[in-house]
């Protein structure tokens, strides 16, 4: 009787669905990312991307990795208030960035030693920066202030870059729409925050698989032409499109924007060194890790989905970081914040007026 | 018929007691009562169910110390017609802070290397003012027999010394930013049961410094060897015109006599 063998045989449980899904053995869950590259709590990190970037950065930030930190906010600025000008959201204050195309178009900018003129949008008498025009959410009095603000944001970006030693970057979307004078992606169409839409001025495009590659190669290579020799852990948020401009049913054309970014993360993962990939979207979208996790509007990530995933992280890293205290920004100051030295100048007032 | 004011306070309120023989005086037909706190008063402070104020202490040198002042830790604010707060800062030192640490985009730039917006500066201390009083109206409760006096600026002397508020003080826009803090101060009164009176701008020397002649300093002889720099508190002139605004624009009264403290 001849034995047969298959190649299957010696796979270990997570390469089964049954023993790695059905049955959630903790083993398995282990096995769902591979780091290519080491990443300590003192690797310096950079987070990008698109909005549930945000939670990635929270979330690490408040475990206690290394996620750097430009443009911050100060203590007098009362946290949830920050958030809504664009501060300590990411790792700078450039809003979400949603495509590729968009991160390399920020890499370019920042690194450029000649200023490349910004994309101002016009509501109700005020100016806002097309390029991240949620930063601000009344926008500015004058072209002069965007222009100056986005001065000031490149060079903190260029700062942050020099800094950096692996970029974690969400990619959100394949679909965008671009200022056709000057190739540039925006964020979101003209009209949606401030602006005004004219299709003369700008169009639509859903970036191909070959066309994210090559901007994410590009956006390597740009920095290594700067001698930053950055390494670049990719994930795709599992936040579906909230509405799309293909003429395709927003369900399709979700899966086609989740499928190609997935599919370039991976292409990416296993044919380049300075890329990795980490399931998040797996992780939030999937049963792998006892998801799907999504709250009843069906787009929104849970909390617990959320915490999976930075404990899948923690623990492919094999790092303790996950447990330290969270670094919680110190509140903002106020005039009830005495010192001993007030304390004493006001009794003396008092003393001496009310003295009987 | 009489009228009964309540003039109550932090440290600050120390203005109004230094010019209560004037007060009483100027306002024969106000009664006067005063009751101050030290330190930041009326965040140790309670209101009970009955309208009476008490102090809130952790231990017998506080005690002792607001009894030496007021004969007793307590007020009952049930029988006056109105109640003048003293001393609200409205978290003021915000915006000195953001005028310290940025250059306001839309406003004249000074040359600093980080920059907030205007719009985001006034959204921040609007957020700052309401939050201050939000806690005033916690602990003093909705009350329309209240009117909020804005603590006084420092004097102008403080421009000799360090300080975060020199940055505002000195700023082109420095007016604008003044008018824009009170604006929005009383922005934020106009949505609750208080009334407010900010500084009236004779007292001030420039904007966001008092005159020095109002400086608590000046009323202490130097033989006593008090002379330790306090620009934050206030004299009993300044005592006297910030309760004569209050009572010209909140109760159409004037002075009946003369305001010269020499006279009293």
């Amino acid at each position: 009787m001849t034995t047969m063998r298959s190649p299957y045989d010696d796979l270990p449980p997570q390469a089964f669905w049954r023993t790695a899904i059905v049955r959630q053995k903790p083993e398995a869950l282990a096995h769902l990312y591979h780091p290519k590259f080491d990443l300590t709590a003192n690797t310096a990190i950079m987070t990008a991307g698109s909005c549930f970037a945000q939670h990635i950065h929270r979330s690490l930030s408040t475990a206690g990795w290394h996620v750097l930190q430009h443009e911050s906010r100060a203590d007098i600025m009362p946290l949830k208030l920050a958030k809504q000008y664009g501060y300590d959201v990411y790792s700078a204050r450039y809003g979400n960035i949603y495509t590729a195309r968009q991160l390399l178009q920020l890499l370019t900018e920042a690194l450029n030693d000649t200023p490349t003129a910004p994309l101002i949008w016009q509501k109700d008498g005020r100016y806002y920066d097309a390029l991240r025009p949620s930063i601000e959410p009344e926008g500015f009095a004058s072209r002069d202030s965007v222009i100056h603000a986005r001065q000031e944001h490149l060079r903190a970006v260029r700062a942050l870059l020099q800094q950096t030693e692996c970029i974690v970057f969400t990619l959100g979307l394949t679909e965008c729409w671009i200022d056709s004078a000057t190739g540039r992606a925006l964020p979101t169409a003209p009209g949606t925050v401030a602006g005004d839409y004219d299709s003369s001025q700008t169009h639509f495009h859903n970036f191909t698989h070959s066309e994210v590659l090559a901007d994410l190669r590009a956006a390597r290579d740009l920095l290594k032409s700067h001698g930053l020799a950055h390494r670049f852990l990719l994930t795709v948020s599992p936040v579906p499109l909230t509405a799309t401009a293909t003429g395709n049913h927003i369900g399709t054309a979700s899966t086609y924007s989740k499928s190609v970014l997935r599919g370039v993360c991976g292409e990416l993962d296993q044919t380049d060194p300075d890329f990795s990939y980490f399931p998040s979207y797996e992780i939030i979208t999937t049963a792998v890790a006892g998801g799907p996790h999504f709250a009843k509007n069906m787009r929104s990530p849970t909390p617990e989905g959320v915490d999976a995933v930075l404990g899948i992280f923690a623990m492919s890293h094999a790092t303790d970081t996950a447990t330290t205290p969270p670094s919680v920004p110190v509140p903002p100051t106020d005039d009830t914040a005495a010192t001993e030295e007030d304390d004493l100048i006001c009794e003396e007032a008092l003393l001496e007026a009310f003295s009987k | 018929m009489t009228t009964r004011v309540a003039l109550i306070g932090n440290s600050h309120a120390s203005a109004l007691g230094a010019a209560a023989a004037r007060l009483d005086a100027a306002y024969p037909d106000l009664d006067f009562s005063h009751f101050a706190l030290p330190r930041h008063g009326f965040q140790r402070a309670h209101m009970d169910d009955h309208g009476v104020l008490h102090a809130d202490t952790d231990n017998r040198r506080d005690e002792a110390f607001i009894i030496k002042l007021n004969g007793s830790a307590s007020i009952d604010l049930t029988p006056f017609d109105h109640i003048v707060v003293a001393g609200i800062g409205f978290n003021r030192r915000t915006l000195f802070a953001a005028t310290e640490a940025y250059d306001i985009l839309d406003l004249t730039l000074t040359g600093k290397e980080h920059t907030i917006s205007l719009a985001h500066l006034q959204t921040l201390i609007d957020s700052r003012v309401r939050g201050n009083l939000l806690r005033t109206l916690e602990i003093l409760g909705e009350d329309a027999r209240i009117t909020l006096l804005q603590a006084p600026y420092e004097t102008e002397q403080i421009l000799t010394v360090p300080d975060q508020l020199l940055e505002a003080a000195r700023h082109p826009d420095a007016q604008y930013l003044m008018d824009m803090f009170e604006t929005l101060i009383k922005g934020a009164i106009a949505d609750s049961p208080y009334q407010v009176v900010t500084p009236p701008h004779a007292l001030l020397a420039a904007p966001f410094l008092t005159k020095a002649q109002y400086n608590r300093a000046a009323d202490i002889d130097a033989a006593q060897g008090r002379g330790k720099a306090d620009f934050t508190h206030m004299n009993s002139d300044y005592g006297f015109e910030i309760f004569k605004a209050f009572a010209h624009q909140q109760l159409n009264l004037a002075p009946q006599v003369s305001c010269d403290k020499r006279e009293v």
